[in-house]
């Protein structure tokens, strides 16, 4: 981007910036500037929905379709919720969810009860609705529109890897175990 | 089934056990990362960026019509809850990409089901497994190249979308006639990749299109699309009955139908957000 560019613009808020301030920007500094954001920004998403994704395959979806059915109902109303999202701060509440989800994954480890291992999915759910719109409200925030597809293609290739990783997790696991009975075998 | 029978079922939960515990302590570490490495909005402060930097980055973004500015002191005041809710509620714009965007999640529910449409490859369940890699491999592939190039042309997104979804509808179409097993498994290959790249465009065609709303009705239009996009998942579940192998005819028809209507939104998105 070169300085014209910012001087021919109309957007009352550009005028607003031009009229506040004299900073001139130089061609290269904004792609320097992309690549920042991209550097904090992406590798981060990418695990975090990495992560996110890797234990609803793990667990092995289509063998619960009756609880998914409770678990996008109650995400839905949740991210009504979110609201609020846009008004506080990503960095804090991302890994406020985030945590918590984690440490009732862990908490999976050890139930003995088949239900309680659902129960315990199911607030794992809700924890993790409220992760992707934050994510989208993110993105959409710092990028540009022609920047947008580039970011939104990596953010969805995680979910794509994860579920790679699942097929990987789950051969391996139903070469030891009756792939018939899925999780039933271990109640 | 494989032939291998358990050693003991008990051995499967330790198996579990180190899974969840892995998983969950990686998460929680992750998390706390996150906290020091996520970037807040732009329009709020930020020690990882100079003053001059996070003026740049509001005044392209402000360039672009996107509006990050709200809420920022003296700008723009803030909008409150209801307020943004009823705006993203009101704009057609929200609407057309939330059941664009449902189309494709709710297509996308066949993911669940590779390793079973897999089986009919003639594989035992354990090859069946591995044997989803490939589809995951491929699709990956084709959603990182299809954002790349839908950058460069990011004002046809909306027809490369309907692009994507024709070609999953024709490979929908053509698996319930064809039941040579090597080319179902192609077709569900490319059936895959289309709804994949089309999820991954879905998202930054609807971010885009909504780069001018107010920041909080932004937030809100987006976590709709996502929302409903969710549900769409639920009657996916029940595509793909037992009783509907090898064929499962319903669950095909159903998908190459969606994407069918899929195809029409999109392309009515494109006509109608062209002029923006």
């Amino acid at each position: 981007m070169d300085t014209k560019d910012v001087k021919c613009h109309e957007a009352d808020y550009v005028e607003d910036y031009q009229d506040t301030t004299d900073v001139q920007f130089e061609a290269g500094e904004e792609k320097k500037l992309v690549r920042k954001i991209d550097l904090f920004l992406m590798p981060t998403i990418w695990l975090m929905y990495l992560m996110s994704y890797m234990d609803r395959t793990n667990i092995g979806n289509a063998k619960i379709a009756g609880m998914n059915e409770d678990l996008h109902l109650s995400s839905t109303q949740y991210s009504m919720a979110l609201v609020i999202f846009a008004k506080t701060r990503p960095s804090v509440f991302l890994p406020t969810i985030m945590g918590p989800w984690g440490i009732v994954t862990c908490c999976m480890a050890v139930i003995k009860d088949y239900n309680h291992l659902l129960a315990l999915r199911f607030v794992v759910g809700v924890l993790e609705s409220g992760f992707a719109p934050g994510i989208l409200l993110i993105i959409s925030s710092w990028y540009k529109r022609e920047e947008q597809s580039k970011r939104f293609a990596v953010y969805i290739s995680a979910a794509v890897l994860s579920g790679a990783f699942g097929g990987l997790l789950a051969g391996s696991i139903t070469s030891h175990l009756d792939g018939s009975h899925g999780l039933e075998g271990w109640r | 089934v494989s032939g291998v029978c358990p050693p003991f079922p008990f051995l499967m939960l330790i198996r579990y056990r180190w899974l969840f515990i892995v998983e969950g302590a990686a998460t929680v570490g992750w998390a706390i990362c996150a906290h020091f490495l996520l970037l807040d909005f732009p329009s709020q402060t930020s020690k990882k960026f100079t003053e001059r930097e996070l003026l740049l980055a509001n005044m392209r973004l402000a360039m672009d019509n996107n509006s990050p500015t709200t809420g920022t002191e003296g700008v723009r005041p803030k909008l409150s809850s209801v307020k943004a809710l009823v705006r993203a509620l009101s704009n057609w714009r929200t609407w057309i990409m939330v059941f664009g965007y449902m189309v494709i999640v709710g297509s996308s529910t066949l993911s669940y089901f590779y390793p079973t449409l897999v089986q009919g490859l003639g594989y035992k369940s354990t090859k069946a497994q591995y044997m989803v890699i490939p589809i995951y491999a491929v699709s990956f592939v084709t959603v990182v190249v299809s954002g790349i190039v839908m950058d460069r042309y990011h004002q046809f997104r909306g027809l490369a979308i309907a692009g994507w979804l024709s070609v999953s509808c024709v490979c929908c179409i053509a698996v319930c006639v064809v039941y040579n097993f090597t080319a179902r498994y192609v077709l569900l290959i490319f059936m895959a990749s289309g709804l994949w790249a089309a999820n991954a465009l879905g998202l930054s065609f609807a971010s885009s299109t909504f780069a001018d709303m107010e920041q909080e009705t932004k937030g809100v239009a987006l976590a709709l699309v996502n929302a409903l996009g969710n549900l769409a998942q639920i009657y996916g579940a029940y595509l793909f009955p037992k009783g509907d192998q090898p064929k499962y005819l319903l669950g095909f028809g159903v998908i190459a139908g969606m994407c069918g209507v899929g195809v029409m939104i999109y392309i009515a998105a494109h006509i109608l957000l062209r002029r923006k």
